[in-house]
């Protein structure tokens, strides 16, 4: 090996290694959007049920003769309102969530079939043109 | 120094279903490790994880002896990760000139990869207002290789670079490959095609439903070749 080239090995690695140092390292977990979806669809239904016991509640409807007491423990009759609205922005933020990692899912599959078949086409072509160049010579 | 990339433990699939069952690897600096098996071993699907399109199931990838699980392809790719696909990157409509431009953004000017690109494969530069899709399967072969060398990269992945190649084409291949080994780069093989692969490797593991059976010197796995590829 020259000294041209022992030269070149600890600088790149050097460089290499200062840049995966500085990549954002996210710990990874397999299929992400899965996780989102799941997050997404546990955060909807919460949400909905955290607004609708707290609007039962308020109201004195629910079966639990206890509810009410609980509300007003937590947060008090007079902010249900407030809580009914906490729910209902967690439940639209899960849904958010849930279309958002739902439709990426589709669209990678669907972008990844779309390169297949434009490949598969491409060649098709190519094999036409070739056939038709062979079929003149 | 520990190794460039190594993998531990690694367990990787698709849809819930792994296909590669905790996989233990290790490429030095200016190593190259040919990876060798049978068709569905999980050979792809490992690349596919150290390049960052697939994140493993549990298990760890490292860089430099760093953990890079979950790390995004392109990131990596940035750093000094790079792939050379199964069945010729490149892009078909283009031009073998407009296919070289497609790197230019990592920081070389087009005339500067070109030279590298045609002082490497000086066929390229006969074709150069070609499309690629209509090469020759060596020369798409050559243009993907050579657009990855030329980017620098620290780790390169290569993934059958030989499939459906003539024998003198993936001869000539190969000696850029290694070539580019001495000059420091590390090199992880992908190989059906184990004679060639074994010939330029400086370690080989074989691949078998996912695990790894056997791992060392070129001249020992040769002989577990068979038994793998005969379902031994």
């Amino acid at each position: 090996m020259s000294d041209d080239i022992k030269g070149q090995i600890p600088d790149r690695l050097q460089q290499f290694g200062k840049e995966v140092d500085g990549l954002r390292i996210t710990g990874g977990k397999a299929s992400p959007e899965r996780t989102g979806s799941l997050a997404g669809s546990v955060l909807m239904a919460l949400g909905l049920l955290v607004a609708l016991w707290t609007a039962l509640a308020q109201r004195g409807d629910t079966t639990s003769a206890d509810a009410t007491t609980i509300l007003n423990t937590i947060v008090g009759t007079e902010n249900a309102l407030v809580v009914i609205v906490l729910g209902l922005s967690l439940a639209i933020v899960g849904g958010m969530l849930w279309v958002r990692n739902s439709l990426t899912r589709y669209l990678r599959y669907w972008l990844v079939r779309l390169i297949y078949e434009d490949r598969s086409n491409t060649d098709r072509l190519i094999e036409a043109i070739r056939d038709s160049k062979s079929a003149t010579d | 120094m520990s190794a460039v990339l190594s993998l531990q433990r690694v367990r990787a699939g698709y849809g819930g279903i792994d296909v590669v069952h905790g996989v233990d690897l290790t490429v030095g600096a200016g190593e190259v490790v040919a990876l060798l098996g049978p068709n569905g071993a999980g050979k792809t699907t490992t690349l596919q994880v150290i390049s960052g399109q697939i994140t493993p199931s549990s298990g760890t990838v490292s860089l430099m002896g760093h953990v890079v699980n979950g790390v995004r392809p392109d990131k990596l790719a940035r750093a000094g990760v790079c792939l050379v696909p199964e069945g010729h990157g490149v892009f078909p409509n283009l031009t073998v000139r407009e296919n070289l431009m497609m790197i230019a953004d990592s920081g070389a000017s087009v005339a500067t990869i070109e030279e590298k690109v045609y002082d490497l494969f000086p066929r390229l530069a006969e074709r150069r207002k070609q499309t690629a899709g209509t090469l020759s399967g060596g020369e798409q072969q050559m243009l993907a290789l050579s657009r990855a060398l030329t980017t620098d990269p620290a780790v390169l992945l290569l993934d059958e670079l030989s499939m459906g190649l003539a024998p003198m084409i993936v001869e000539e291949l190969y000696l850029r490959v290694a070539e580019m080994a001495a000059r420091g780069m590390s090199i992880l093989i992908v190989e059906q095609f184990a004679e060639v692969a074994l010939g330029v490797a400086n370690r080989a593991a074989v691949m078998v439903n996912g695990e790894i059976r056997a791992i060392g010197e070129p001249s020992e796995v040769a002989q577990h070749l068979p038994d793998a590829y005969l379902g031994g």
